[in-house]
């Protein structure tokens, strides 16, 4: 089938089938450097995007629900000024995620900063979908508030 | 380093490999739909070299020939214009085992033995002696995790490329080298960034690029193979009986220790050294008898799992010595302060223990462990229906790095550095997917050659004149190279003002000269608090505390990174769950002592294992202490404390 969408800004046609998911999608049709993790569905959290800015597992999303919608790999987000302040909190903490985590909890960390999600057990239940367990929950949840502050300092610097 | 060709995906070809699940099995007939000019299919007689893996002195075949050689082993590998192609075709080939096993043997080493001194009981005086006894498990387990990666490998002029997450790049070139008969010369590998807590990409991607190799040359067209990473680890079983006196002394120790390495075994007798250091317990004894027993069996091999022996004896080590303080009626922690020094043996030399009584006190205080040890003991018998189901657990020891100094000095790893006519330093060598190490590799050589010029310090590129540093497991290219890329700056500092330029000096990637199998480098302990769920019988960390002294701290982010990942892995590693309200406190000082870096990471395995082993004790008792540990155990365990 013929699906468009938009991927990383580039708007896209492509043909392929209907039940293809998308993080195969992303691994084969967008070259190489698009890597993400494609645990067919076994629910490892690795392989998360951002559809239509919403974190969502891409080894669930099947092509045929791609049509008209909006996906940010980490590729595309890596190229935003929110990935620039997420890195500063992630420094700020002087925690990070490891190499095999990195690319979805960023994205993750980032829906979180971006839906002001400051409850403790929110923000952990959130990134418990991740099932690397590479970073201590405190750290988790300092980086999130770190970068809101990040962010929230912006903000006033921009109101003056 | 070559860049990766931009390749069209029409034009390639995409691969899948078809594992077998047994061990010994002749492989009777292997049924094939009709193949087109699009499709691939390979076995292990499509290899135009050799079909072995040669891993050191060990060898295992990759493709199975005739007889299935272990379970996991890749039975043939198919080859499409993309992967459902692939995936359907897999779907229509069948494949006959024979039901009856072949035996498969393995050339295994004899069992490693140790001892010192000798203990005859004291006449009238044996009433007064126990015998304490533990027993310490940790079962096999080799599954493929839900890490994916991608081999690709492609020809460009008379160059082979192999792009590929690996821990050992030269074995990647070996083993294409060998299975193409191809110049190692002419093999670029170009290595992807990734995580190997349990040393996934050391063994594997050696053989998917060597089949991606064959490929490339049976088809003319880039290939690539994706595959799961395997998760494998050894099972060991330990036995140890220790007599003591009256006042709780030990006097003498008898240890066994048997390994289960799966079938094709690699690198055994470094697995017993490495055990070997382990086993050795940091308390005085007249007697000590100690052996390591490695066997192979028909499940999937294992080696290295983010350590090679030594964690997994070290945490029985630990296991034991709390038995003994509980014999004496002591806290382990108390039972530990009275040991001063440890004995100089041929695996670890003799030292003072005032460092590790140090991070002792620091986490017991932070804790507050003996008085919740206290606490837990004393309501285990009489809280509830299913007892107390809490334990708090303390394991304390000394870290070590890389193999041992026999293994170093038969490999011959090495490295050179040469200050050059134009006043810089190059470096060749293989150790080169640690970017943020080279940064601290830099300031720490320009600091003894040119002070505060670190751009004037270059690793170069990887060519045919690389030397091999040997592969990046325990923590060795960190731990080890260290300090002799530091020695080597130093002599190189004299050697430019004496020497004609250009000046070089080679060195072993890690000390050969030790006088002892192992040199100890920083002290920890680390106590852990778990809870059993009265629920569903999970088995929760709640709280872990460590303390660490080092002698020396090289980027301090990075390691307590380092040292949270690798207690974390463990955790889950031993079947425990994180909680939401789990809480990590870490401490790390350093003493400044001129010694070599440790290698953190195995000694906070060895030290979280022999913790939660502890505290699972102190939880269950004997019956359900074996990690790891689960729901389903702990509720048989649980059930039968009751009755019920």
């Amino acid at each position: 089938m013929k699906v468009d969408c938009t991927i990383d800004g580039k708007t896209l046609s492509l043909s392929l089938n209907s039940d293809k998911p998308l993080s195969l999608i992303i691994n084969e049709n967008l070259g190489a450097g698009s890597g993400t993790n494609h645990c067919n569905g076994s629910l490892c959290g690795l392989c998360a995007v951002l559809v239509d800015g919403k974190p969502t597992l891409s080894c669930l999303v099947p092509a045929f629900e791609l049509r008209g919608k909006e996906v940010q790999t980490f590729d595309g987000f890596r190229r935003t000024k929110a990935f620039k302040d997420l890195e500063k909190a992630y420094d700020a903490v002087g925690a990070y995620p490891c190499s095999d985590c990195y690319e979805a909890r960023s994205i993750i960390f980032h829906s979180l900063i971006a839906d002001d999600v400051t409850d403790r057990s929110e923000i952990l239940k959130e990134l418990s979908v991740i099932k690397c367990s590479c970073m201590d929950p405190d750290d988790q949840v300092a980086i999130v508030k770190q970068g809101m502050a990040i962010r929230s300092g912006k903000r006033v610097r921009r109101i003056q | 380093m070559a860049e990766r060709k931009n390749f069209s995906r029409y034009k390639m070809r995409c691969g899948m490999l078809m594992r077998v699940d047994s061990c010994g099995r002749k492989i009777e007939e292997i049924e094939l739909p009709k193949q087109d000019q699009y499709t691939l299919l390979l076995t292990a007689d499509d290899i135009p070299g050799s079909n072995d893996l040669a891993f050191f002195s060990d060898t295992r075949p990759m493709m199975a020939s005739g007889i299935t050689a272990y379970p996991g082993q890749v039975a043939f590998a198919l080859f499409a214009p993309d992967y459902e192609i692939a995936a359907m075709q897999m779907r229509s080939i069948g494949m006959k085992l024979s039901e009856e096993a072949v035996p498969v043997e393995h050339p295994m080493p004899e069992p490693l033995e140790y001892s010192w001194g000798e203990f005859t009981p004291e006449e009238g005086a044996d009433a007064g002696y126990r015998t304490v006894e533990s027993s310490y498990d940790l079962a096999h387990e080799a599954r493929q995790t839900s890490i994916m990666y991608t081999v690709t490998a492609w020809m460009e002029n008379s160059r082979l490329h192999i792009e590929t997450p690996c821990e050992w790049v030269d074995l990647i070139k070996s083993a294409v080298s060998t299975a193409i008969k191809y110049p190692k010369e002419s093999i670029v590998v170009h290595q992807l960034s990734h995580r190997s807590r349990f040393d996934e990409f050391l063994i594997d991607p050696a053989i998917v690029a060597a089949i991606a190799a064959v490929a490339v040359i049976r088809t003319g067209m880039p290939c690539e193979i994706r595959d799961r990473a395997i998760f494998s680890r050894p099972g060991i079983h330990v036995t140890r009986k220790t007599v003591i006196d009256s006042e709780g002394k030990p006097l003498s120790e008898n240890v066994a220790m048997t390994v289960d390495m799966g079938a094709s075994p690699v690198l055994a007798e470094e697995y017993q050294r490495q055990a070997m250091t382990g086993l050795i317990p940091p308390y005085p004894l007249k007697e000590f008898r100690a052996s390591v027993d490695v066997r192979s069996s028909g499940l999937y091999p294992a080696a290295f799992s983010g350590s090679l022996g030594y964690s997994e004896a070290l945490s029985a080590t630990e296991y034991h010595i709390s038995r003994l303080a509980e014999a004496t009626e002591m806290t382990p922690y108390s039972y530990r302060k009275d040991i001063e020094k440890r004995r100089f043996t041929d695996y670890i030399p003799g030292f003072e223990l005032d460092d590790q009584h140090k991070t002792m006190a620091a986490a017991a205080s932070a804790s507050t462990y003996e008085r919740k040890w206290f606490a837990n003991n004393f309501q285990r018998h009489s809280f509830g229906l299913l007892g107390y189901i809490k334990g708090i657990g303390l394991a304390s020891g000394t870290g070590i790095s890389g193999f041992s100094t026999t293994f170093a000095r038969a490999a011959k790893f090495r490295s050179m550095m040469t200050y050059t006519q134009k006043h810089n330093v190059t470096i060749n060598t293989s150790a080169l997917n640690h970017p943020n190490m080279q940064k601290i590799w830099r300031t720490l050589i320009s600091d003894r050659i040119n002070p505060g010029q670190p751009e004037t310090i270059m690793f170069l590129d990887p060519s045919q004149d690389t030397l091999d540093a040997g592969p990046d497991v325990l923590s060795r290219i960190i731990s080890s190279l260290t300090p002799q890329l530091e020695s080597a700056a130093r002599k190189l500092a004299s050697l430019k003002d004496t020497e004609p330029l250009p000046v070089s000096v080679v060195f072993d990637a890690q000390n050969t000269t030790l006088p002892c199998e192992f040199q100890n480098a920083g002290s920890a302990t680390v106590v852990a608090e778990i809870i059993i769920s009265e629920t569903d019988f999970r088995p929760m960390v709640t709280a872990v505390w460590a303390d660490i002294i080092l002698p020396q701290m090289l980027n301090s982010a990075s390691l307590r990174n380092a040292v949270k990942r690798a207690i974390l892995s463990t955790v889950s590693e031993c079947g425990f769950t994180i909680p939401m309200d789990f809480s990590m406190h870490l401490d790390i000082t350093t003493n400044g002592a001129d010694t070599s870096v440790s290698s953190l990471s195995a000694l906070m395995k060895a030290l979280t294992m022999g913790a939660l082993a502890n505290a699972l004790f102190q939880a269950v008792g004997s019956g359900g202490s074996s990690l790891p540990t689960s729901s389903s155990v702990l509720e048989k365990v649980l059930s039968s404390h009751t009755g019920s």
